[in-house]
């Protein structure tokens, strides 16, 4: 689609950009002054999960997550795409919140690449929301993201459990519930050794995502790992 | 959401249901469908009158809509709960998103038809695939298959005639005075008129409108003021509140409470001004060349569908745009204040040739011109603001400017402590604040002088100049602050600046009438 305009503020691109303009065919989708608030996260930074460290490791909550009898071995790695500051933290409730779907978008490279590059062969899925919620957003964020993935995504789970401002839960809080919230939808056939690939906005705690896989890995998926879009 | 036509019993015409809505009864003479769909859509019925008393949910949907639009999930209960009014035709269903002449696409809450503004996404109201309007999509998302509930019964009226709804007894200047009979007057005519106040910066614009809105007012008129800034809705509000103690005022911005409080004075920001429709007699307008408005031709369009058709609009501005300008001039609806409150000029911009300062720049060196100003500054003990053309700029003199004085600091914004680091100014506690553009108006900081680094630059136009140079001598008791344009190479914006400003200080705006 045509666009000469930021995405984020709407502000018009500048054309004059110089000679990498000129010799790029792509148009970026943010003015300079917005692509420079994202920060990308890169090594060192914990193997599983993408929190940035000193040197390129295993975090302690990761190393707690494997000592942890039934949570160990849910989750192979999580990949998030940038530092959940308090710009993205913006970005993301704009994006959700109030329902700019379109800022998806301004992902769209990044999630590409980082799937050719980690998660190749792997098969998306989003983090599904309850019907309730759904209603109330009009859309799923999760899935909004996987759009733009370079294979389509399924969504092959439901969430049978409210989301019950899981937001504004503590960790203790968020670790501590027994629930499982989500299950496989009974249209889908096993799942024999595949590799899936969850997708979602924030990686917090990353208990969601652990629940997630549960059922995935009870039907037969070979590993599950974790695409996301920040990580605090 | 979908909807359908269909015909209620003991309704003589067929209405626009919400899909939830329809009973068994009903009968229905469509599919389910979103509701821009609709290629022609059955007029509002007429209302089916009830000699029964209203109810208190009538009141306060009365107040809710009365001259606004609201989406289904904007009510403070579920929207299924108002069905007996649409199917008696007290509320009725307009598409969010029509489909207009030459088959573009209109955002009917805010009007856009830019094609760039319009996303498509897979809609979970409706299953399917949706366009929403993302200018104004920090009101709530306007799609199309969103319906806009809007009122189709008697509005509301609590507007009786009142007498001494002004309780401000301050005293104006005669300048302001005249300017303030100028808005009575144009107000109190009763019909489509438009007023363009040109006012200098600090000239006390606040206080020339009260006894306009305060006739306005006990004439039993509705008063929108609208401005392009949340600080300046913050600002107004317990102003306007104190000058009008007994008069229902709403002030309404992002996240404001009282967002769907009904007032007979309502102060909003340009964006909040987009929720209503035929509500207002009066409409003021301030800081009308501003941002967001210089570059939002949807401002004439919100400032239309909120206002009447009789209605009286009042521009207010110190640098107002040249169409503006010539349009009210032709109908001699101008009226000039060229004198400060406190009755000083307004101080002239002196121009500096400041070299090629970006290149210095890039090295880490400052202009000698403006290196020695900053120098001068500095032993003085005065106060100044440094405006720099971009974030860049103004981060780059920053990292010089520090080695001078430690305390110096720079301000852009969407710096998160923008107001913590203005207020830190204010108080005293750095000599020199580095900023971009966004203190260019509305901040008013007492015994200041201003420079500009690269005044040259682009994005500093007449207008912008004017009101920068209006930061400077803002306080009666020291109403002599200097202003410096460093450039490297006069452009015409400043020789127009200079031009406007000493034209204002020699009084040749007095008197246009």
């Amino acid at each position: 689609m045509r666009h000469d305009r930021c995405l984020q503020c709407l502000s018009p691109l500048n054309t004059n950009a110089g000679w990498e303009a000129l010799f790029s065919w792509k148009k970026p989708m943010l003015c300079d002054e917005c692509q420079e608030k994202l920060r990308p996260l890169t090594a060192p930074w914990c193997v599983h999960c993408s929190r940035p460290l000193p040197v390129t490791e295993s975090c302690g909550d990761c190393e707690r997550w494997a000592k942890t009898k039934n949570w160990s071995g849910l989750l192979t790695r999580n990949v998030s795409l940038f530092l959940y500051d308090e710009h993205l933290q913006e970005v993301l409730s704009a994006y959700k919140y109030r329902g700019d779907v379109e800022l998806a978008k301004m992902f769209a490279d990044s999630l590409k690449q980082t799937y050719r590059k980690y998660f190749k062969k792997s098969i998306p899925v989003p983090i599904p929301l309850s019907e309730e919620r759904l209603q109330e957003r009009g859309f799923n964020q999760a899935a909004a993201l996987a759009e733009y993935l370079p294979v389509a995504y399924k969504p092959l789970l439901m969430r049978r459990v409210d989301e019950a401002k899981q937001s504004k839960r503590s960790r203790h809080g968020r670790l501590r519930g027994h629930v499982r919230p989500f299950a496989v939808r009974e249209d889908v056939k096993s799942l024999t050794g595949q590799h899936i690939l969850l997708i979602d906005d924030i990686y917090t705690t990353g208990t969601t995502l652990r629940k997630a896989a549960i059922p995935l890995l009870h039907h037969g998926a070979g590993q599950v790992s974790a695409l996301t879009v920040a990580r605090s | 959401m979908k909807v359908v036509i269909a015909t209620p019993r003991n309704v003589p015409s067929p209405l626009m249901l919400p899909l939830a809505c329809v009973k068994d009864h009903d009968n229905v003479q469509s599919d389910p469908a979103p509701i821009s769909t609709f290629t022609n859509p059955p007029p509002p019925p007429s209302l089916q009158e009830t000699s029964e008393p209203l109810s208190d949910l009538h009141l306060e949907l009365q107040g809710l809509l009365t001259g606004r639009a609201l989406l289904p999930d904007e009510f403070p209960f579920p929207y299924t709960q108002i069905e007996s009014f649409i199917r008696s035709g007290y509320v009725y269903l307009q598409a969010g998103i029509k489909r207009g002449k030459s088959s573009r696409h209109q955002c009917q809450r805010c009007g856009n038809t830019k094609k760039d503004w319009f996303a498509r996404y897979d809609c979970a109201w409706c299953n399917g695939p949706c366009l929403y309007c993302r200018r104004c999509v920090m009101m709530g998302r306007v799609t199309t298959c969103t319906p806009l509930f809007r009122w189709g019964g008697p509005v509301f009226s609590a507007q009786e005639r009142r007498h001494d709804v002004l309780a401000w007894q301050g005293e104006l200047s005669p300048l302001q005075r005249r300017a303030a009979d100028r808005i009575t007057e144009t107000i109190m005519q009763h019909k489509a008129a438009k007023l363009l106040v040109w006012a200098v910066c600090g000239a006390g614009k606040t206080e020339m409108l009260f006894p306009g809105i305060a006739r306005g007012l006990e004439e039993g008129k509705r008063v929108l003021i609208a401005t392009p800034r949340t600080d300046v809705v913050l600002e107004l509000e317990p102003r306007l509140r104190r000058a009008f103690p007994t008069t229902t005022l709403a002030s309404l911005y992002g996240g404001s409470p009282e967002r769907l409080a009904y007032g007979q004075l309502v102060v909003a920001t340009t964006h909040q001004t987009r929720r209503f429709q035929d509500a207002f007699d009066v409409a003021i307008i301030d800081e009308v060349d501003a941002f967001p408005y210089r570059y939002d031709e949807s401002l004439a369009y919100a400032v239309k569908n909120a206002t009447r058709k009789q209605a009286v609009l009042i521009y207010l501005t110190a640098t107002p745009d040249e169409g503006l300008r010539k349009k009210c001039e032709k109908e001699k609806a101008v009226v000039k204040v060229s004198r400060r409150f406190h009755g000083y000029p307004l101080p002239v911009p002196e121009f500096q040739w400041a070299g090629n300062w970006r290149k210095a720049l890039a090295r880490e060196h400052l202009s000698p011109v403006f290196s020695a100003w900053v120098d001068e500054q500095l032993t003085s003990g005065r106060q100044a603001l440094i405006f720099a053309p971009s974030v860049q700029v103004a981060k780059q003199l920053h990292q010089i400017l520090q080695k001078k004085e430690t305390s110096i600091v720079s301000v852009h914004a969407s710096d998160p402590e923008r107001k913590e680091i203005v207020k830190r100014f204010r108080d005293g506690e750095m000599p020199l604040l580095i900023t971009t553009t966004i203190l260019e108006r509305g901040v008013t900081i007492y015994g200041i002088d201003v420079v500009v680094l690269g005044a040259e630059d682009d994005v500093f136009v007449e207008s912008a100049l004017v009101q920068i140079a209006g930061r400077a001598g803002r306080s009666a008791d020291d109403p002599h602050g200097t202003v410096t344009f460093f450039h490297y190479g006069k452009t015409k914006a400043m020789n127009r600046c200079r031009k406007q400003i000493l034209a204002m200080n020699r009084g040749e705006h007095q008197d246009e009438a």
